[in-house]
Parts: C-alpha cells; structure tokens; sequence
C-alpha cells in the first residue's frame, strides 16, 4: 500500500487514515463533534480560557496544593490512621478545592461578561445569530468545563482521603455536590451582576462587591466544611445540602435568566423567562425550606406548628413584593416584537398572560403572588384546622401539628396581604408617573424609587406612632424595630381586640382609616389601569416575514423531494443491478 | 448605522432592510447584514483563524460551509499568512482586514462600514479601497460611513449627507457635486463656467490680455488665473487656441475640479463638526 493510499484528506490536511481508526483518532473526532455541536460562545470561551495564563497558573497550583496537602496531612496524621481520620483529609482537599470553585471560576465568568462590555465585543456577537440566551449559556458552559477541570485535579486527593477511612462516598457525595452547586450559584450571579454594570463605575463597584462576596463566601465554605467533615455526626447536613444546592442552582437560574434579559435587544421579550424562573425557582424553594424547617424547629418532638406555613407564606409575600417593585418598574412601552407574541387563546393568557413584559402585567402577577400564596396558606390552615377535628393538635406520622396559631396567621396574613397590595399599587403608579419624564426605559432607577418609597413611608409610619401614641401597653419594641409599624402594632394589639385598641388611640385609628381609605383608591385605581394592559390587541406578523416563512419552507420541502427522488431512483439502480 | 445595524433602538420611526424592519425582526435583519464598527473588538489568547472561526459559529455555519467561509474570507482579505497570529499583536491595517473578514465571514448581502480607512497608511487604504470595490463588484450593497471624502467620491454611487442628525442631502455623487458646488464651477444664471489657466511666465501682461479680451478674472494666484467664461465648450477651444497664439506657455488650462469636500461644506453651510 503506498504512503499516499493510507492517508486520508480531511480539512485539506492529509492525516494517516489509522488514527481515523485508532482509540485516539476516534477519541479526535468525538472532540470535533462536541464543537461542532456546541453553541459558539461555549467554544470560543473555552479555548480562550484553557490557553489563558490564569487557568494554567490556577490548575498547576491546584494541582501542587493537592499533593502538598496528600503529604502534609499524612504526615500530621500519621498516629491517627487507626482512628480513621479521612473526615479531616477530605476537609483540606476540600478546602484546596473551593478556592478554584468558589473564587476563580465565578470571577472568571464575571470578567468574561463585563470585559465583553468594556470592549464592545458583546456587540459584534450580538449582531450575529447567536442570542442573548447562547451568549450568556456559552459563558456558563466554559465555567463548568473550567470547574471540572480543577475538579479533575483534586479528585485523586478525594480518592486518598476516602481510602484513609472515616468518611463514606455519601457524605464525600454530600460535600462535593453543595461545592459545585453553591460554584455554579455563584457564577449565575456574577453574571448577572457583569450584565447589570454597565457604567465604569458601577463595573468597578460591581467588581469589588463580587469579589468581596466570592472571598466571604469561600471563607464560609471554608468553615463549613471543616466543621462538618471533622465531625461527621452532623447529620443534618443530610437535609441541609439538599436545599443549599437547590437554592443555589435556583439563584444561579435567576442570575442567569437576569443576565439574558440584560443582555437581550430592546425591543426582545426580556420578561418572561426572568418572571418564569422567580416564579418556579421559589415554589422549589419555599417547598425544601418548609421540609428542612419541619425538621430543624424545635418546637415539641418533631412538631410543625401551622405557623410555618405562615412563615413560608410570609417570605414569599415580601418576595413577591420585591419581585413586584421591580416588574412595575418596567417601561409602559411595548415593542411590535412582543405584541406579535402576546397570547391569543384563554389558554395562552393562563399560560403566561401575566408573563409577558409590561408594568401593568408585573403589577397583577405579583398581585397574584402575594395573593396565591395568602391563600394557599389559608386553604392549609384550614385543611390542617379540619383534619384535626376541634382538637389542639394532630400527627401525620411522626409530625405533630399546632393548631394555636392558625387564627393569629390568618389575621397577620390578611393584613400583611392587604399591606403589600398597597404598596404594589403605589410602585406601579409610581412607575408609571415616572416614565412620563423619563426618555428611555431605567428600570433599575425606578426599581430605585419604589425601595425609597417603600422605607420612607415605613419611617414616618414610626414617626407618626411614635408621636401619636397614648397608651405605653399598646406600643412595644416591635413597632420600633421592625418597619412594619402600622401592621405590627394592629397586629399585637389585635390579640387583645383590634377595636379596642382603636377605640383607646383615636388619633392612630383615624390615621389608619385615611391610609387605607388612600391605599383602597390607590388600589382600585392601579387595578383598573394595569387590566387595560391586558387588553392590549396582538400585532399581526408583517407580511415580508410571512413570505419568507413560506419560501424556506417551500425550500425544505424542495430539498426533502429531491431526496427522496434520488433514493427512489437509488433503490430502482441496486435493485436492476441484483436482477 | 448602529440602528440599521440593529444595535440600537430608534426613538420613532423605523429602518428596514431587505423588507424587514430592524426593530421588530432584527434576528432576520442580522442575516443579511454585516457591520463593521470603527472599533476593533479583539479577544485575547484567540488567533486570527480562531477568531473568525468564532464569528462563522456565530452566524450559524456548520461544518464544510464554515470551512469554506472561512477559506474564502481568508484569501479575499489575503490574510492566510497571518491565520495562526494573535488577534491582539496586528498591525492597524491587518486589524481593518481582520474585521472586513468578520463581516464578510456569513456572506452578508448589506455592509455598514463604519469609517474602513481611519488609521490606515496609504498601502492599507489603496488595498481596503479593492477590497471593497471587489465586493460592490460582487453585487453587494455597501454603506460607508467616512470623513475622508475623497475617497468616498471614488468608491460610491450615491451619497447622504448628514449634519446633527437631520438629512441634509441625498443623491448620486454627480448630483450632489452639481447642486452644492454648482456656483463653483458653473453659474446657471448667467451661463458662465470658471476656468483655471496656469502659465509658465508673463503673468502681468496675460492679465492684461484678458483684460483686453473681455474676460473677467476671478482670482490670481502666483502664476495661475481663476477667470470666468461663457458655458460652451468651443468657446473654451478657442479661448485656448487664442492663447497659444499670443505665445503664452500654457501649463494648465481646465475646469475648476469640484469635490465633494467643496460640496459637503457648501451643503453643512461651513460647520464643520
């Protein structure tokens, strides 16, 4: 066979066709598929940060810190073998390992974004056919690629800490999948925050709190882990790891979602993927946090007062009520684009009506929020309340409930209720004043506003408490402490009687009944402007892009038939051959 | 440039290219249109071949067709030698062409170049200025954004002129020349054209002369005359024969050259920004 015979062509290169073949050849043309395969920026990311002098230098001292620490936690714990002391070994490969996943990674993933701005190179990739979604998954596929690369590095550590006894695959399991997720977590947010700095400044500030937060939290992964592998009774690390990883990889969605929106063209739907993700990502949430609550509250044996649930449904409201100050704080104006894509069908404005972009629908889905999780915290106060049949307490299993508080939740759940929906109205209205002296939509400044607002009117609700006062017994610290005064003070006071209270401070009570004679206007007012944003009429798709919807399909059709004509005419060949 | 180049959003109206409106189908706007900004948009530790290769993925090519757009970019901008060199160690020009390529790399059918030849040395621009009159030849549209004139004047069909945002003027380069240096050259009121006659020597008695003949003269200077005739062409033959004759020695005798430098100044009213 000649020389010439045993290679083949590929690229214009000539390549000796037994590595085509060969374990490794195979191994080279799986490679190509992957990047062939892979969105753009995922390639382009991962080369530039494999060739970069900071993931050389990081791997190599990764890789010297592992067989440092293989040595020097040997030779501590050289009397201690027979005492199988893996849980302490893990701890230091652990913490070797958290810098890399917890700094360098994430940082890296914060420069790749904000540098794409200070160079404007996001502009050219954004005029390309890559989207503002590929974009910023393309640069959350090279960190992962980066983070098992350093994990690749210190696993033969992990190995050699497990085969020193003390620690089982499970708790190793339990460690490692909290570190990657709480990395992943981390990256999520860092570029969502290199997406939100723009402006030199704010890039500087946002550097400088990313990288302050990355160092406080390797420090606590840190403690952490230590604290459990060099005691690994702690079991709950069992439910705790769980949730800490679900609600990092729920924050790193939100991160991510951020990001796309930040990064999406003006007139793109940049809403409903973020609203999808809040709205998903806390349900999740709140679900591990009311079933890792259930075990760690030491209330009875194992007891769950109802009250939880309203602890739940607490934090989901103020939740909501954040995510509200933000989504009422989107531009009125609503691009061609979006309103192509509106819902047509009931099903469609079930679907996803109130997650389409606009302050109005972000007004009423945060309503829904607030109100959604009011009432399933009611119907399982209720449910509960039903269940146990006019006694005190009832046990599902090995969980006993309190019936004590379900009243008092739903009297503090009504009127927290009614106290955000007030304050939501506000935002919107006060969104949507503002955009009438704003040229071009600034979120970030209104969501601003609603926040200076919100505390200004939580402080002169102190003040005029604290002014107003008559009786020392109906004002305790609460009032003070917390910015809720109005709802706390009516709140405790309401476990005495609400009308007593108001009948012995009528200057509070007449406050109280011209806020929420304001906040009911306001309210009604808001209502009625945001439900005429979901009257809003779908634009028609322009006709140039009906045309050339049509013609690449005709053009698919065209090719599919021209296929099938040279197989026919294929088949017919080999059959008359065999004849 | 940058809202056609889908970049930026109109405060009102709209831009539409091929049909498709910039602002609620830029996705379909993007695949026809290539944009070179006046900024580089280098990334680091990425060779040129990489680079470009980056953008083809970008643009949706796959496997043979990026090789083969890759391959013709490369050659158009005669930049194979240069396909393994970093994209942060090029010279001005090779910067230009590397960005040309990128532009080019999806085989867009509308170009926006944003001032192509600022920074080059001449080789760079006489070479940029092929190039791109290699891709009007290919039938592609191109719009060139430049403060040097003259060159526009060479490369383009037509031309916008545009001052604080408001369109001042629009048309093919004869028709801009002709409305704003019209009074340059030609003065439709009174028929008249300006010539300038460039003499060896005896400028004294050749203003004499035209004195004598009736013909006004404009301006002097040195040795060349700017001097007013009739708008006809024999005229001018024989206004030239007649000098010879009185044994001047001639060096130049031609209309006055308009450029659109001339027209652009005529055109902002003299604010230059």
């Amino acid at each position: 066979m000649s020389s010439e015979s045993s290679q083949v062509k590929t690229d214009g290169n000539l390549v000796p066709s037994r590595i085509l073949t060969e374990p490794l050849g195979r191994l080279d043309r799986l490679q190509d598929w992957v990047a062939e395969v892979s969105p753009a920026i995922f390639v382009k990311e991962t080369r530039q940060a494999l060739k970069s002098r900071q993931f050389v230098i990081t791997f190599l001292l990764l890789l010297a810190a592992t067989v440092f620490w293989s040595f020097l936690g040997t030779v501590i714990l050289a009397t201690e073998i027979p005492n199988s002391p893996g849980g302490f070994m893990a701890s230091g490969f652990f913490m070797i390992l958290a810098f890399p996943l917890g700094i360098v990674v994430p940082f890296s993933a914060y420069r790749s974004l904000s540098r794409e701005f200070e160079e404007d190179t996001l502009q050219l990739v954004s005029i390309t056919q890559t989207t503002a979604r590929g974009i910023i998954a393309g640069k959350l596929g090279s960190s992962l690629l980066q983070m098992l690369m350093y994990l690749s590095a210190v696993l033969p550590g992990l190995a050699y800490a497990y085969l020193m006894q003390g620690i089982d695959l499970e708790q190793l399991w339990y460690v490692l999948s909290m570190l990657i997720a709480g990395s992943i977590g981390e990256i999520g947010l860092s570029l969502g925050l290199a997406a939100l700095a723009r402006r030199f400044f704010l890039r500087v500030i946002s550097m400088l709190v990313n990288l302050a937060a990355l160092v406080y939290l390797f420090v606590v992964c840190c403690v952490i882990t230590y604290s459990y592998l060099a005691d690994v009774s702690f079991d709950e690390f069992v439910y705790v790891s769980p949730v800490v990883s679900f609600i990092a990889i729920g924050l790193a969605a939100l991160g991510f979602e951020a990001a796309v929106s930040l990064v999406s063209f003006e007139a793109d739907n940049r809403s409903t993927g973020l609203r999808r993700t809040m709205s998903i990502g806390f349900v999740v949430f709140a679900c591990l946090f009311g079933a890792v609550l259930s075990r760690q509250v030491p209330i009875g044996q194992q007891a769950v007062p109802v009250v939880l649930v309203w602890v739940v449904a607490w934090i989901a409201m103020h939740y909501w009520l954040v995510l509200g100050a933000f989504m009422s704080a989107e531009s009125p104006g609503m691009s061609k684009r979006v309103r192509r894509e509106l819902p047509k069908t009931v099903v469609g404005h079930l679907e996803r009506g109130l997650l389409m972009p606009g302050p109005g629908r972000g007004y009423l889905c945060a309503l829904a929020g607030i109100w959604g999780w009011f009432l399933a915290a009611v119907s399982i106060s209720l449910v509960v309340t039903f269940w146990a049949g006019g006694q005190d307490t009832f046990a599902i299993g090995a969980m006993n409930f309190s019936l004590r508080e379900v009243d008092q939740g739903i009297i503090i759940g009504t009127i927290l209720s009614i106290y955000l929906t007030a304050f939501l109205s506000l935002f919107y209205l006060l969104g949507i004043s503002l955009y009438r002296f704003l040229p071009k939509p600034r979120p970030v400044l209104a969501f601003i506003c609603n926040g200076a607002v919100f505390a200004l009117a939580n402080i002169t609700s102190v003040f005029l408490l604290e002014a107003t006062k008559t009786n020392w017994n109906d004002y305790n610290l609460w009032a003070i402490a917390c910015p809720y005064s109005i709802f706390f003070t009516t709140f405790n006071s309401g476990r005495s009687g609400i009308f007593d209270f108001l009948s012995r401070n009528p200057l509070q009570a007449s406050a109280l009944g011209i806020v929420a004679i304001v906040a009911t206007g306001l309210t009604l007012f808001s209502l009625w402007h945001a439900v005429r944003e979901l009257a809003i009429i779908p634009n028609a798709i322009p006709q140039r892009v009906l045309d050339e919807m049509e013609a690449a399909k005709a053009k698919k059709q065209e090719v599919l038939t021209e296929e099938s004509i040279e197989e026919i005419f294929e088949q017919h060949q080999s059959t008359a051959q065999s004849e | 440039m940058r809202i056609l180049a889908t970049l930026d959003e109109p405060d009102y109206g709209d831009a539409f290219v091929d049909g498709f409106s910039v602002v609620d189908d830029p996705d379909r706007v993007r695949q026809r249109l290539g944009f070179m900004p006046d900024y580089y948009g280098a990334y680091p530790d990425c060779n040129c071949v990489e680079y470009l290769d980056f953008f083809a993925r970008s643009n949706g090519l796959k496997g043979g067709e990026r090789r083969d757009a890759l391959n013709r970019v490369l050659e158009f901008t005669h930049m194979q030698h240069m396909a393994e060199k970093p994209t942060t160690g090029l010279s001005k020009g090779m910067k230009q062409r590397l960005c040309l390529g990128r532009t080019l790399i999806h085989d867009p059918s509308v170009l926006i170049l944003d001032e192509p030849a600022a920074g080059l040395d001449p080789r760079a621009r006489i070479e940029l200025k092929e190039m791109i009159r290699g891709l009007s030849e290919a039938g592609k549209t191109l719009l060139i954004s430049s403060h040097i004139l003259s060159e526009l004047a060479e490369m383009c069909d037509r031309v916008l002129i545009i001052e604080h945002g408001n369109l001042i003027a629009a048309g093919s380069i004869d028709d801009i020349l002709s409305r704003f240096t019209g009074e340059g050259e030609h003065d439709s009121a009174t028929q008249t054209v300006r010539l300038t006659v460039d003499v060896l020597d005896g400028v004294c008695e050749l203003s004499e002369w035209f004195k004598g003949h009736g013909i006004e003269i404009v301006s002097q200077v040195r040795n060349a005359f700017e001097i007013l005739v009739e708008d006809d062409r024999a005229v001018q033959a024989d206004l030239l024969k007649r000098l010879i004759d009185a044994r001047y020695s001639i060096v130049r005798f031609s209309a006055k050259q308009r450029t659109l430098e001339e027209a652009f100044l005529k055109a902002t009213k003299g604010r230059i920004q």
